[in-house]
């Protein structure tokens, strides 16, 4: 089975202010990393790929930097990689991302199965997976736990997701993209061999000189929404304390749990 | 009696220790500004080892680092957790007759105030205490049982905790903006938060920050920032069979973090003219995790092989890179500077938590009772003027 | 032109997702400046009964259509319906439940309409342009929650589509009858997605990193008391429990639940940390929590200026008192 995962390269820290005069976001860290639950996504391809042989390709889109990121999951066990990377490219919404990385994948290959984290650490939109997948033209099933693989069945994939309080197993016909949630299994770890390693597997780049899009389409022009504004929320996470005797406070407490855990 | 009034900059293991020294005087008035958190930059990327025989600190220096570790001892034995010492014990590998007659030496020392050690030559005994370990070009191991790492995040606030009970101030969250000197002579400092502060002396304990402190006054501090690598492995099995002990090379050091292993370039194999390995740059733009150069890679992965090849295979788990401030010499700054009144407590490099235990006291000794020390007359700033 | 705000009613088994009144109160505000109708709509197998629930909700239209099967996770061909049934009302706004379920689906609508989907807004803030037409201003948090951005669809682009969360918006209080159409011309097309078994999620793992609800220990909860009391706690609540390096020093919490620089880092919604101090290398651990709260006596502990809420009190007692609740 031949797997393409999508990854994010996102900022180790979360640490952003935004300057009050430009209202750009300065960011206190430029250190990037392989966004958490695409840890989850690759360790998931991974063993489909151990059990099914066939290749594991890795692609990010990103500033040329994100190299980075794609070396890191190489060093776990990723075979190739790809990076798209382009000016062009930039500043596109979740809609002009998904478009051209679905180009991509087109241009590099057939998979039978594509593979992403759930949800981004820093803009968790959760969207962009569901969007390749209709570029594509495939089905898709988001934010799950599991994805298995049965020679018997060899045109479909089971998956297992959580619902509601309920473990929902779904078969979906591949080719089929999944997004994988954060902590659904325990990613494997590089060491220094594999690091070394990873070096010098193949990484293909490619710039809109390769991927040919008609540049008022992607990026920031074929983004239908864009960011007007950005500002720091009012409260700026101090703790609001509490007070009151232990079983007022215990009270508050059980309130303020039980409110966060009825949404969603 | 008239009280002294002393602002410290930075609430590190420096500044905190410090704190707490001064405090023990009556007249003392003292007031610690920190920008973050107690022991919350540097100190807390230590690895806080503080080892009765190793390199880091040459034996000529031996009751710095007995008083080091003495006081943590007591400071665990008061109340436990508080230094967060874990007695590990430590292996000190020969690699060549140079490095063989330090250990032994340290040993010595170490016997004669009444610890455990010995050199061990038997290598199948160096096995038993280290299962992972080559003993294939070596000659020995210094071990002892009785030693192992602290922790200088929690003693940098245990001492904080003590210096407040003595009457002193902490002020987490603030940053010094202004060194007020008058006539050469400090006057006191202000605050981002507006305040104007009046000080008979104003310490620098800002560690890799110490250049942009010292332009506050208009003195160049003579650090250099050398890069502390680290890496945290997960070692094949994911759980240890054994007890880690703290583990030094020349080359490097490794101690045990939980089921995991530490392992960072030692501070005395850096090179302060290559410029991967020293340099001046901002700590204020240090990522709280990664940030590891590639050559650190092939670098570990050579030495691990050589030497410990039980681990080499380790998960990769996380990585930091730190700042160490750095003399040319390699040993701190302490004491009175051209500026009347502006003493510094910087350039500890690796061995803050070491080290800021017996220079915090003759330093408290120098500010409160004008009394120098054979320590502050070795460690001066003006021995860097030559 | 297009006209109207529409509001998705989320539904699974026959039952409208309570959510739904949320984004109708989201719906109203909007309404105060547009004047423009509210709408909804629904698409499953069992229609008649979804649209019963919806017809006092506050909605002025219903736009409904009926599957011939039921339809739940099979996006591809669900979203297909969805955006033909957007194409008929051609609203001009539509607000979806920012809920695994509503990104899925509107993903892909988003797509086939190519009109853009902003996701997890937290306000919604009617604006005006030069030649007098509306717009919504979508605001929504974005690096965690440490900064909030202002996210406007491109004028020329509808619907504006948004995910709203839950949570944020007070349930509409329904009132009125609305106007119910049924779409029978559109229909559910194949789909390569088949949900076999539904059954109730066995018991939550161990894994502290995929636990939702984390109990974080510090040092102040190391007393054996203090620690016995935080495990009936976090039983009490379905915590998972990790415990910064002092607890796992002490060996009450495994070196796997250790959580920090030297361990790991959790992403869960709700973390309740006791007698946690807060120095940089414990928190370095806790990331993106929804809600935070910290007990600790140390009003000054680092601690409180990453929490959202605060206890200054023995933690015992506060704990005691929980389990007597």
């Amino acid at each position: 089975m031949n797997i393409a995962v999508l990854i994010k390269q996102v900022p180790v820290s979360n640490d952003v202010s935004v300057d009050p005069v430009t209202h750009a976001l300065v960011r206190a860290s430029s250190e990037g990393m392989i966004n958490p639950s695409d840890l989850n996504a690759i360790e998931a391809a991974l063993v489909l790929k151990e059990q099914t042989e066939g290749k594991v390709v890795v692609f990010t889109m990103g500033p040329p930097d994100a190299e980075k990121a794609l070396r890191d999951a190489m060093a776990l066990g990723c075979d190739e990689s790809c990076l798209i990377t382009d000016r062009v490219f930039g500043g596109a919404d979740t809609i002009a991302t998904a478009k051209v990385l679905a180009e991509g994948i087109k241009k590099y290959g057939e998979f039978d199965l594509i593979m992403g984290g759930a949800l981004s650490a820093d803009g968790a939109t959760g969207q962009v997976g569901a969007m390749v997948a209709e570029y594509l033209d495939i089905p898709h099933v988001t934010e799950i736990q599991s994805v298995s693989y049965d020679a018997e069945e060899p045109d479909k994939v089971t998956i297992i997701k959580k619902f509601q309080g309920l473990d929902l197993t779904i078969k979906a016909a591949l080719p089929a993209l999944v997004s994988v949630n954060f902590g659904a299994n325990e990613p494997r770890l590089a060491t220094l061999r594999t690091k070394r390693a990873a070096k010098s597997k193949p990484l293909a780049a490619y710039t809109n000189a390769e991927m040919g899009m008609d540049p008022e389409k992607v990026g920031l022009p074929g983004s239908p929404t864009i960011v007007t504004d950005s500002f720091e929320p009012e409260s700026d996470r101090k703790a609001e304390f509490l007070t009151g005797t232990p079983k007022e406070l215990a009270e508050k407490l059980k309130e303020l749990i039980e409110t966060e855990k009825g949404k969603e | 009696m008239e009280k002294k009034k002393i602002g410290i900059i930075g609430g590190g293991i420096s500044g905190a220790c410090l704190g707490y020294h001064l405090s023990l005087y009556d007249n003392a008035e003292v007031i610690v500004f920190e920008k973050d958190t107690i022991g919350g930059a540097s100190t807390a990327k230590s690895a806080g080892t503080v080892c009765l025989f190793d390199d880091s600190l040459r034996n000529r220096y031996w009751d710095v680092r007995l008083y080091g570790f003495e006081s943590y001892l007591k400071m665990e034995a008061e109340e436990k957790g508080s230094a967060g010492f874990d007695k590990t014990g430590t292996l000190v590998v020969a690699t060549n007759e140079q490095v063989e007659a330090t250990i032994k030496t340290g040993i010595a020392l170490a016997k004669a105030a009444g610890y455990n050690g010995e050199y061990i030559t038997d290598k199948d005994r160096i096995k038993e205490i280290l299962p992972d370990i080559s003993t294939e070009n070596i000659l020995g191991a210094g071990y002892t049982q009785d030693d192992g790492y602290f922790d200088g995040t929690m003693i940098s606030n245990t001492y904080a905790k003590k210096m407040q009970k003595n009457g002193g101030t902490i002020k987490t969250g603030v940053k010094v903006t202004e060194v007020l000197v008058e006539d050469n002579k400090i006057k006191g400092l202000k605050t981002d938060e507006g305040e104007t502060y009046e000080f008979d002396y104003v310490v620098d304990c800002t560690g890799p920050w110490s250049k942009f402190t010292g332009d506050m006054v208009g003195l160049d501090v003579p650090i250099w920032h050398t890069k502390a690598e680290a890496f945290f492995l997960c070692p094949p099995g994911k759980k240890l069979s054994y007890t880690f002990p703290v583990l030094k090379y020349p080359e490097f050091y490794a101690l045990r973090a939980g089921d995991n292993i530490f392992i960072c370039k030692s501070h005395l194999s850096m090179d302060l003219s290559n410029p991967m390995h020293a340099g001046q740059w901002d700590p204020d733009k240090l990522p709280a995790t990664g940030g590891t150069d590639d050559y650190f890679i092939d670098f570990l992965l050579d030495q691990l092989e050589a030497k410990v090849p039980g681990i080499v295979d380790s998960g990769l788990v996380s990585s930091w890179l730190s700042y160490r401030a750095e003399p040319k010499d390699f040993l701190p700054i302490l004491g009175e500077t051209p500026v009347e009144g502006y003493i510094l407590a910087t350039g500890y490099g690796g061995n803050g938590v070491i080290e800021a235990p017996a220079a915090s006291r003759d330093l408290a000794k120098l500010i409160m009772r004008g009394e120098s020390t054979p320590l502050l007359e070795d460690w001066s700033f003006k021995r860097l003027m030559k | 032109m297009a006209n109207g705000i529409c509001v998705y009613a989320e539904n699974y088994n026959g039952k409208i997702e309570p959510v739904t009144a949320e984004l109708i109160s989201a719906a109203h505000k909007i309404k105060e400046t547009t004047n423009e109708p509210i709408q909804a709509i629904v698409a499953g197998s069992e229609c008649e009964a979804l649209v019963d629930q919806l017809t006092q909700s506050g909605v002025d239209e219903i736009y409904a259509v009926k599957t011939d099967r039921d339809c739940a996770f099979q996006d591809d061909a669900l979203s297909q319906v969805v955006a033909e049934m957007l194409k008929k009302i051609d609203p001009s706004s539509v607000l979806v439940p920012a809920t695994p379920m509503g990104r899925s689906i509107f993903s892909r609508v988003a797509v086939k309409l190519n009109c853009g989907l902003t996701a997890d807004c937290t306000e919604l803030l009617v604006d005006k342009r030069e030649d007098g037409s509306y717009y919504i201003k979508q605001n929504k948090p974005s690096f965690g929650e440490n900064v909030f951005v202002t996210i406007v669809t491109k004028e020329g682009y509808y619907p504006q589509m948004m995910t709203v969360r839950p949570g944020v918006y007070t349930p509409y209080e329904g009132a009125g009858e609305a106007e119910v159409t049924y779409f029978e011309d559109i229909s559910l097309p194949e789909s390569k997605i088949e949900v076999t078994s539904a059954v109730p999620a066995e018991a939550e793992t161990d894994s502290i990193l995929a636990a939702e609800v984390v109990v974080v220990g510090g040092r102040g909860a190391e007393e054996p008391e203090s620690f016995a009391l935080l495990k009936a706690f976090a039983d009490k609540i379905g915590a998972a429990i990790g415990g910064t390096r002092p607890l796992a020093d002490t060996g009450q919490i495994p070196f796997q639940n250790q959580i920090g620089q030297t361990g790991f880092t959790i992403r869960p919604k709700i973390c309740i940390s006791l007698g946690v101090s807060g120095a940089i290398q414990h928190t370095e651990g806790i990331k993106d929590t929804k809600l935070m709260v910290a007990i600790n006596t140390d009003e000054n502990a680092p601690i409180y200026n990453i929490a959202d809420y605060g206890i200054a009190a023995d933690l015992n007692e506060v704990l005691k008192a929980y389990l007597e609740l």
